[in-house]
């Protein structure tokens, strides 16, 4: 690893080499994403316009590369996985796409306008229009309060003028916030890590280091409850939540091991999956997690259930209950042990493949801290204490206070909107 | 460049009861994934019963005689490892990942459930509750509804038109008696492979303790129950078409019938997929999506590779002001393009180093890698997987054009599946 800074942008670079399947996985971020975007949606745009023009996606395509551009609440940029004998030609576009990219006008205007069109689809799912109106409420004025691609208006807006330009003003400034570049894979590790100075040290030389931005101010907690209609027949959905800490918070360990305890993991284990499925039979699907999202700005504690609307108060009831259980103090040592066994059994599976060390290094390089290392992971799950874990349950899981959005199966054709749905253009 | 292949050799062995046990020693991670294939599914679900082989999936999460319901998911957690199941048509797999020291307590809990389920009345009256929100959840999910209906109308009397769920009528007449002789007629070692991959204790010690695990008070000899051969699709000339309203995107499906994966054609028609609809230089994403006038914003095509001959699917998502007959005009006349020539040497080369290149990133993991194992063995052969690649590797442009010809050409007849289904769902009128 090698990490170039002084007025310069910082440029980390990283690179592993992973034996096992002949791939390669390479991530390229530029720092800032959605937290720093003066249009909903930019950032996103700004991540998928940078694939360009024809010429070297199909150059990918021909080589069986994946070439794909997008963006998150911190940062936009590239992923491409590939077979490991095509690392280099992968870094070099790479250097290419991000360095000098083009951002046409007609490309963009039609990115804008699938952005829009992928919008509309996914309001056709109402689990998934419920938990837009939930994160909006949970999160607002917060960037995270609005789906990564925007919403109708602000593409409309984008679309209208100079959109090319605007993605190649927010990717210029991205650069000037620094870039992280990460390589992992059957590959030869000094030589990717050599070649990738070359490419990328020069380029970031000529431009001055942005000052930090400021961070968006956090979220106000709520304690709220609203409603979202929805076409009629299916399931009510209902979320209920609260924000919680950034990904460096000290409290992070202890509530990564409140959300196995509740019912996160690979199975269908833990108390609320236990009360609403095995037990009361009122739901199919429950998610629970306590850091969703988390980075350098907070994460949220979000539970999910489905439920037929006439169970849905008392699926809702079942799951305070339970809630204001263990933050109440009603969990044990040994369900701490086994949730605590299970985030250690799992660290050999979130280090398998190249991916996912490309992403743990990324992480390691936004977020300063060893992401890239199982045996830090190791080490800060062991150290955590079964009273530091009842003193978080007590401080993020009481469900007073929690902000709720339900999702009802109303009545009128076609299920208008609420009145203070996000959804309104007015 | 040779085709890519799972790592190592695999052994194939099969047990005194017909078990059969497939290893594929792995030390890249010092993980173990276990997939255990049963060649039991949707298929096999009884007259008026169906989502009988899915129901019997949930229970078998719901108790066995050593443990109580809930309690393999919460000890397979706490060795740190993760469980799933799924119920296709032709097989049902459960599978579990853990380090791999755990590897023999994942076995005990397994066989213990496959071979002693608890299916009591209360449980099954309960997970069937679960199972109806289940199929209220893909009732919110517009691409699921079009699908089963595309489905119903392509497959006709064969089961692969039937909901895997089942119909909330047949659920309610399902009940526990149904259960324990579905279970008791499928649920065999005969009918049984276990599949696992990864960092593996030596062969006759896995061997040694899946017989000692699996064979304990299992009735000797057991058998496969006979699977009889399931209706033809209907064949029609012409494509059927359905109609839905739903929401705010228009959404197209077109399946066509497609031939059995051991069907000399089923790899050409693969990499088609691939050429048709994988990427932005696919033939589909320039006619539709990557345009002047773009009519889309998304596309794919996947074809089927289930046991009996299936479907080759296109998928495309309606931008909101595209006219949805120049839609179809264009994916038919993308059809009827590879029908007329052949691609290009270069197209050819590029959706084969896709699919390669896919099917490398796609089995990294070892679970995955056990999954592809499970599944070659008990749906095919040992090798098949093997040979699919090769046979992919090997495709020709010409080949391309003369499996297009065969099987996609427009009101083409591939001998027993007719024309295919056009699936449209569009919006309502009125307010949204």
């Amino acid at each position: 690893m090698s990490t170039s800074t002084s007025q310069r942008p910082p440029l980390d670079v990283r690179v592993r080499r992973v034996p096992g399947p002949p791939v390669v996985s390479l991530r390229a971020w530029v720092r800032g994403g959605a937290r720093i975007e003066e249009t909903p949606g930019l950032a996103l745009l700004t991540g998928r316009a940078l694939t360009g023009g024809n010429r070297i996606s199909w150059s990918a395509e021909a080589a069986g590369a994946e070439l794909v551009g997008s963006a998150s609440l911190e940062t936009h940029g590239l992923r491409i996985d590939a077979l490991a004998r095509h690392a280099e030609r992968a870094l070099d576009w790479t250097a290419e796409l991000l360095l000098d990219p083009a951002f046409s006008e007609d490309r963009c205007r039609r990115l804008a306008h699938r952005q829009t069109a992928e919008l509309e689809a996914l309001d056709d799912r109402p689990d998934l229009r419920t938990a837009r109106a939930f994160l909006h409420r949970l999160y607002a004025p917060h960037p995270a309060a609005r789906p990564l691609p925007g919403d109708e208006e602000s593409l409309s807006r984008l679309a209208r003028k100079d959109v090319g330009e605007a993605c190649g003003r927010f990717h210029r400034r991205g650069l000037t916030h620094g870039v992280v570049l990460t390589v992992a894979g059957a590959i030869d590790a000094d030589r990717i890590e050599k070649r990738a100075h070359e490419l990328f040290g020069p380029a970031l030389a000529d431009l001055a280091a942005a000052a930090p931005s400021e961070p968006p101010a956090p979220p106000p907690s709520r304690d709220e409850r609203r409603t979202v209609a929805l076409p009629p027949g299916g399931q009510a959905h209902l979320f209920l939540g609260r924000v919680t800490v950034p990904r460096t918070h000290p409290d992070r360990t202890a509530l990564e091991l409140l959300a196995v305890v509740l019912g996160w993991g690979g199975g269908l284990a833990g108390r609320l999956p236990e009360r609403l499925r095995h037990r009361e039979a009122l739901a199919y699907s429950v998610e629970v997690r306590t850091l969703a999202e988390a980075g350098l700005d907070p994460g949220r504690f979000v539970v999910y259930a489905a439920t037929a609307p006439e169970h849905l108060e008392r699926a809702e009831q079942a799951l305070r209950e339970e809630l204001d259980r263990v933050a109440g103090g009603d969990l044990g040592a040994a369900e701490i042990e086994e949730a605590r066994a299970y985030l250690l059994g799992r660290l050999p599976f979130h280090f398998e493949i190249p991916g996912q060390w490309a992403e743990a290094m990324g992480d390691a390089a936004l977020y300063r801290r060893p992401e890239d290392d199982p045996r830090w992971h190791a080490e800060r799950l062991r150290s955590v204490t079964v009273e530091e874990i009842h003193e978080m349950a007590r401080r993020h899981l009481k469900t007073q206070g929690v902000s709720v959005t339900l999702g009802i199966p109303g009545e009128a054709p076609g299920g208008r909107p609420s009145l203070d749905s996000p959804l309104n253009k007015n | 460049m040779p085709p890519p292949a799972l790592p190592g050799a695999p052994t194939l062995d099969t047990l005194p009861t017909r078990m059969r046990v497939a290893l594929l020693d792995n030390p890249q991670a010092d993980v173990v994934g276990m997939a255990l294939w049963v060649r039991v599914g949707a298929r096999d679900d009884p007259a008026e019963h169906g989502g009988t082989a899915h129901f019997l999936e949930h229970l078998l999460f719901q108790g066995s005689e050593r443990f109580g319901p809930g309690e393999h998911d919460r000890r397979i957690q706490a060795l740190g490892g993760s469980t799933h199941a799924i119920t296709g048509y032709d097989a049902t797999v459960f599978s579990t990942a853990v380090a791999a020291d755990h590897w023999r307590e994942v076995l005990e809990l397994e066989a213990d459930r496959m071979a002693r389920p608890r299916l009591g009345a209360e449980a099954v009256d309960r997970e069937r509750q679960v199972i109806l929100a289940e199929l209220a959840s893909d009732d919110d999910d517009p691409w699921e509804v079009l699908r089963r209906e595309v489905d119903a109308r392509l497959y006709g009397e064969h089961p692969y038109g039937r909901p895997i769920l089942g119909t909330r009528e047949e659920l309610a007449a399902t009940g526990a008696d149904e259960l324990r002789a579905f279970h008791r007629l499928h649920y065999q070692p005969a009918n049984t492979v276990l599949a696992m991959s990864g960092r593996l204790p030596e062969h006759k010690q896995v061997l040694t303790t899946v017989e000692e695990l699996f064979e304990s008070g299992a009735s000797t000899p057991s058998r496969t129950p006979a699977r009889p051969p399931a209706s033809p699709p209907p064949s029609r000339p012409g494509r059927a078409r359905v109609s839905q309203i739903s929401g705010r995107t228009a959404r197209l499906l077109l399946a066509i019938p497609a031939p059995a994966p051991d069907h000399p054609d089923h790899a050409a028609l693969h990499l088609l997929s691939f050429l048709l609809g994988r990427g932005r230089g696919s033939r589909l994403a320039g006619a539709l999506i990557e345009n002047d006038q773009p009519l889309c914003s998304a596309v794919g095509v996947s074809l089927s590779t289930a046991v009996d001959p299936g479907a080759f699917t296109i998928a495309a998502e309606a931008l909101h002001e595209a006219v949805p007959e120049r839609i179809e005009e264009a994916i038919l006349e993308a059809l009827a393009d590879l029908v007329r020539q052949p691609p290009t040497v270069e197209e050819t080369r590029r959706a084969r180093e896709m699919v390669l290149a896919r099917w490398t990133l796609d089995h990294q993991r070892i679970a995955d890698q056990a999954m592809a194992l499970g599944h070659e063995v008990t749906l095919h052969f040992p090798g098949w997987l093997q040979r699919r690649l090769e046979a992919m590797s090997r495709v020709t442009p010409d080949d391309l054009q003369a499996a297009a010809a065969r099987h996609l050409a427009p009101g083409s007849d591939s001998g027993d599946s007719g024309g295919g289904v056009v699936g449209w769902s569009r919006p309502g009128r009125g307010p949204r």
